[in-house]
């Protein structure tokens, strides 16, 4: 390359730099043809100072001045404390230049004529990897733009302006003028009506019982249409107990208090006081005599709320209270009501009404029950002689309804203001088949009424006590049935009674004479009904067969009347047991005919002879 | 907060319970659940106002 290579300068300079120039093309005669070779002024001044034995500055300087000669072959570049001066094989070094023009990934991704593409598919590969891993597949715009993925960006027309020579350059001019004296308008831009697209938000939210509400509409408007719902569905939410935890007390909410409201102590002192005062407790009363809780305190309401919570967690206690009167019981107190009924068999007795005989709505409405706030109706026979009374659904119009989902009893108070007592009533509700009741009014029936008279329950402005009245007439005596409690059975005695009575129902041994002959079967028999009724007919009816071939006739009144001595039964229910056995027969719409089936001999003997004179 | 991420009964009840902590009382479900629904209308209506 020297060889061709013509130096500038003057003879020492042409002579130093042919001598650079081949120390540098040593130094790098490994490298590429047309690779840069780069050597600092520092090091070339060191060497040749040596190699010629000169002074190093001057050499320096020699170099610099010599290679400047030669800037052709020999590149210039000022560091920050030195000179770099690059040169190449092949002699002035010129940076590669890559010619990327006929690539064949260009050629692989965008060919000059490509298969048609329906599918943007059929070009990435279907081949499955090793690993299943997501990758990022490439797709040239090229392939993108054929399957109509991406828009074909048109090329921008060339702008050519056409250059205009005007012929009369005193027009152009004049024009010019004209435009400079006339006003200058600035066209207003017409900005494009902004459009902000916004996302559509999606306000609606899903209940979990699948009911969807739109949140845009106001509180309101939701409470007013799904108000129930909405309360229900929280209310089983915060039951799940998910944290944060809030508990629940009848319809009352509040976030649970940690630890140590009330310890074992605070609970016997109150299970004490329940049993020393013998009947169910306000729980106010339980703040003000135990903890001497004054409504006053600031935190009334809510230690109120957490005896109420506290309590409910404990076996020992129950709640039999209402919304407005939240009252405790515990174990061990007396019971209310007469010891000969029990709360199963009740039940079972009771279930007719469940069954869906209770016609107690026949002749008036829940509704007009619950406006007028008062019930009346008229005494059964077990009704009176046990003091309970049936919850059919004109008493469920008037009675409290349960606080708590798990609540059996609620306990009520019945005053008599023409007797200025009172008593505690239990009311049971009823549970799936079995029907609810109430007790606990035995001593008040047998003091002041006979069966058949009209009572009347009514409310009072607290929502657990109620009022029980009867109108009263002079003093009346007749021979009325009673249960003879020594001999267990039913016998007439004189009875002298000042109240009003359904004549129908006044169980007068005039009127009906042979149901002395009624059995008292045990609690547990008297819940079958078709059994009762056979028994209850047999008794009541006239006979109007033979000793061979009994048979009776009798009204349904009558039956009613009857089979109410025996077990409490509407008269929806007496007619479906007629219908529902055979030996039952219609004669008219109010007579019936029973004929009982064959008596065996040992039934021969107890029977007792009702074909001779059955009547005192 | 996009209605599709609520879940009623769960989405909020945090703020729910500071709510009725702060009101220092027991409070009826039927006043508890208007307090809930605001809370609600809030998460969902927030992103429209933020928008």
């Amino acid at each position: 390359m020297s060889n061709t290579t013509t130096f500038q300068g003057n003879p020492a300079q042409r002579a130093l730099a042919e001598q650079v120039y081949q120390v540098m093309t040593t130094q790098g005669r490994l490298f590429a043809s047309d690779a840069p070779i780069r050597q600092t002024l520092t090091n070339l001044a060191d060497f040749f100072a040596v190699q010629n034995k000169t002074d190093r500055e001057t050499i320096a300087r020699d170099i610099d001045a010599a290679l400047r000669e030669n800037n052709g072959l020999f590149a210039r570049e000022e560091r920050e404390d030195d000179i770099l001066y690059i040169t190449s094989r092949v002699g002035a070094y010129k940076p590669r230049v890559e010619d990327t023009l006929h690539m064949f990934r260009r050629r692989l991704h965008e060919p000059e004529h490509p298969l048609p593409v329906d599918d943007i598919s059929v070009v990435v590969t279907t081949t499955r990897p090793a690993l299943t891993t997501v990758e990022p597949v490439f797709i040239s715009d090229y392939w993108q733009q054929q399957a109509g993925g991406t828009p074909v960006v048109p090329a921008l027309p060339t702008i050519t302006a056409a250059v205009v020579v005007p012929d009369d350059v005193e027009t152009v001019v004049e024009a010019i003028e004209v435009a400079e004296e006339a006003p200058i308008i600035a066209p207003v831009p017409v900005a494009a009506p902004a459009v902000v697209e916004r996302p559509m938000l999606n306000t609606v939210i899903t209940l979990p019982n699948g009911l969807q509400i739109d949140l845009r509409r106001s509180v309101d408007e939701l409470m007013a249409q799904y108000g129930a719902t909405l309360a229900t569905q929280l209310r089983s939410s915060i039951e799940r107990a998910i944290p944060p935890r809030l508990v629940v007390f009848g319809n009352q909410v509040f976030p649970e208090v940690g630890g140590g409201g009330f310890g074992k102590n605070d609970l016997r002192r109150i299970r004490d006081y329940l049993l020393e005062a013998g009947e169910p407790l306000l729980d106010v009363q339980i703040m003000q005599d135990i903890f001497r809780y004054s409504q006053n305190r600031p935190d009334y309401e809510s230690f109120r709320f957490e005896l109420n919570y506290r309590l409910s967690r404990e076996k020992d206690f129950e709640f039999v209270g209402v919304e407005g009167a939240r009252l405790w019981t515990t174990k061990g107190m007396p019971p209310i009501g007469t010891k000969r009924l029990k709360a199963s068999e009740m039940g079972q007795v009771m279930g007719y009404i469940e069954e869906g005989f209770d016609d107690s709505l026949v002749s008036q409405t829940a509704d007009t029950i619950r406006k007028s706030g008062s019930l009346s109706l008229i005494l059964s026979f077990f009704e009176w002689e046990y003091g309970a009374l049936p919850f059919t659904r004109a008493m469920a119009a008037l009675m409290p309804t349960s606080l708590l989902p798990d609540q059996r009893t609620t306990v009520l108070r019945f005053e008599a203001p023409q007797h200025y007592t009172s008593a505690l009533v239990e009311l049971r509700y009823p549970t799936g088949n079995r029907g609810g009741w109430l007790q606990g009014l035995d001593g008040f029936f047998r003091d002041y009424l006979i069966p058949g008279a009209m009572i009347t329950i009514s409310r009072t402005d607290n929502q657990h006590i109620f009022t029980i009245t009867y109108e009263e007439q002079p003093e009346v005596a007749d021979r009325l049935l009673v249960v003879d409690e020594k001999k267990n059975k039913l016998a007439f005695e004189n009875v002298s009674y000042y109240c009003v009575v359904d004549t129908d129902m006044l169980l007068s041994q005039a009127q009906y004479g042979r149901l002395r002959n009624l059995k008292l079967f045990p609690m547990g028999e008297r819940r079958k009904g078709d059994a009762m009724l056979e028994h209850a007919f047999e008794t009541i009816g006239d006979p109007i067969g033979t000793r061979s071939e009994p048979r009776y006739r009798t009204t349904i009144e009558k039956l009613l009347v009857a089979l109410n001595v025996l077990r409490p039964a509407s008269k929806d229910y007496l007619v479906h047991l007629l219908k529902e056995n055979e030996l039952f027969v219609p004669e008219t719409a109010t007579t019936w005919t029973y004929t009982p089936p064959p008596a065996t001999d040992e039934d021969d003997e107890d029977e007792e002879d009702i074909y001779d004179d059955d009547e005192e | 907060m996009d209605g599709k991420n609520v879940t009623y009964g769960e989405t909020g009840m945090e703020r729910l319970a500071q709510v009725l902590r702060s009101s220092g009382q027991p409070q009826d479900i039927t006043w508890l659940t208007e307090r809930y629904l605001e809370i609600l209308r809030e998460l969902v209506l927030a992103e429209e106002q933020n928008s």
